[in-house]
């Protein structure tokens, strides 16, 4: 876009090129050399880069707008890594017996992400039409059984000890897998760090945290030579 | 020795052009974004070193006699791990941190002396992609759906395609040469609780243990320690216990024999 207007002293040209936030706005005086700002240009800076600046923000709220709960989540992310491991299933067959599978072939949108081949993707979206799966069912009863039944000693609230100040030992949840023992670990970290610290990241990102974890370490790690486990 | 990836990550840091804080979109406190740079910049280490894991498989794979063609995927996804770290160290970049991190050390892969070579890059190649990067691909699916920048998510999605090609790496190895021999089945199957148990400690030991920092962290890829401890057993539960089985390996006995240890 490319227009011009005249300022009390002189004429301003003004080449406004949209795209990728920010946009990006050049401004030039009839010599070419950089025109200086004026009280009354601004309304016309502020149309120039605020009107841009919140399309950018209405896009970003659009991306947004469907925030997926955790149910919903765990069973995709679980459908993604079935239509991975069951190969054959994810390209047809039928009659896989890998648990899973066939909810991956239920959702294409998920093995169009996860599997690299384009037959597989292909496959599965056929797959679709056919497959009527109680995928929502599995990952209710995945999650009620995490929630449950699965109080391992570490992970237990009543495994903390607590001294008799009130406050106790701080939680040792590395071994955890679930349950009340990371938000336990929170609200000790937040008694004993002032909030927004960079002693609370720490506290709270775990027991012997390095600046490695995240929500996935990701690469593989070396694999163990061959053992036998005690 | 520090690895350093910031020329490297400046200049990639120029795609992501809708992160937190940029011309129009909210910006992180200054606690979550820390969060989020030690996040990305531990995935940049995580990824930079994995590499070195396929440069042993590829090795193993000439000794083993396989295909051509897997030999030139194994080299293939040693170069996606590196160019997953430099990706990683783009995101660090665009949140304001410092892409450079101390190496940590790095153990041996193993060559299974041991075993015959098919045998020992099996060995590998189930711990690797049937049990790593499986459960990567769930992970990393979980956090492409919080994701909220559009530029990072498809920066995640292009992640995720590539973890998925190594995870269905093993699992076509495993269909390929399926039926096992039977010896050869009993003998990986002793290995099995070995590889389960080294993987439950490995992503015990990472993820954090909160359940997650809040909204706008989750944005940018950091959330719930708890929900993605979940994920971890559910995957090894309904996806690579049963998918294991299914080509003759005994893993719910050496799924049985990990969980005795209490670790999960």
């Amino acid at each position: 876009v490319i227009w011009a207007w005249a300022t009390r002293f002189e004429l301003i040209l003004t080449l406004l090129i949209p795209g990728p936030s920010p946009p990006r706005v050049y401004v030039w005086q009839r010599d070419w050399t950089p025109a200086p700002y004026h009280t009354h240009d601004l309304p016309c800076f502020f149309l120039l880069v605020r009107v841009p600046e919140a399309w950018q923000a209405q896009r970003h709220e659009v991306a947004m707008s469907h925030r997926p709960d955790r149910a919903e989540i765990h069973r995709r992310a679980l459908r993604a890594a079935a239509a991975v491991a069951s190969f054959t299933a994810a390209c047809g067959a039928a009659d896989t017996t890998v648990a899973g599978a066939a909810d991956a072939a239920a959702d294409a949108s998920d093995v169009a992400v996860a599997a690299a081949d384009q037959t597989a993707t292909a496959d599965a979206k056929n797959d679709v039409a056919t497959a009527e799966l109680p995928a929502a069912d599995v990952a209710a009863d995945a999650l009620a059984d995490v929630a449950g039944t699965d109080a391992v000693a570490p992970d237990d609230a009543s495994d903390v000890a607590l001294s008799g100040d009130g406050h106790g030992a701080k939680p040792d949840c590395t071994t955890a897998p679930n349950g009340p023992c990371c938000p336990l670990l929170g609200a000790w970290c937040a008694a004993e760090y002032p909030a927004d610290s960079q002693a609370a990241t720490d506290c709270q990102f775990g027991p012997g945290f390095n600046g490695s974890t995240g929500c996935s370490p990701w690469g593989p790690p070396a694999p163990p030579a061959m053992a036998r486990l005690a | 020795m520090m690895l350093d990836l910031r020329q490297e990550a400046a200049r990639l840091a120029t795609e992501l052009t809708d992160m937190p804080g940029q011309t129009g979109l909210p910006g992180l406190t200054a606690h979550e974004r820390e969060a989020a740079i030690r996040t990305w910049r531990g995935r940049m280490v995580n990824e930079h070193i994995s590499a070195r894991v396929f440069g042993v498989l590829l090795g193993q794979s000439m000794a083993a006699g396989v295909s051509a063609r897997r030999q030139t995927e194994l080299a293939e996804f040693a170069m996606e791990e590196l160019r997953h770290a430099r990706q990683c160290a783009s995101v660090v970049h665009a949140l304001g941190g410092d892409a450079q991190a101390p190496m940590p050390e790095l153990p041996e892969v193993p060559l299974h002396a041991d075993a015959g070579p098919l045998e020992a890059l099996l060995r590998n190649v189930l711990s690797v992609c049937c049990l790593s990067e499986t459960v990567a691909v769930s992970l990393i699916r979980s956090e492409t759906l919080e994701i909220a920048p559009p530029s990072l998510k498809k920066l995640l999605d292009a992640i995720l395609a590539d973890e998925s090609g190594h995870a269905r790496f093993g699992w076509s190895l495993l269909e390929e040469m399926a039926p096992l021999d039977a010896d050869l089945a009993a003998r990986l199957s002793e290995y099995l609780p070995v590889a389960l148990d080294h993987l439950v400690r490995h992503e015990l030991a990472h993820l954090p243990a909160h359940d997650g920092l809040g909204q706008a962290a989750a944005d940018v890829g950091v959330c719930s320690g708890v929900a993605a401890r979940h994920l971890l057993r559910d995957t090894i539960e309904t996806v690579i216990v049963p998918g294991l089985e299914r080509y003759g390996l005994a893993a719910h006995a050496a799924w049985r024999q990990v969980q005795g240890r209490a670790v999960v």
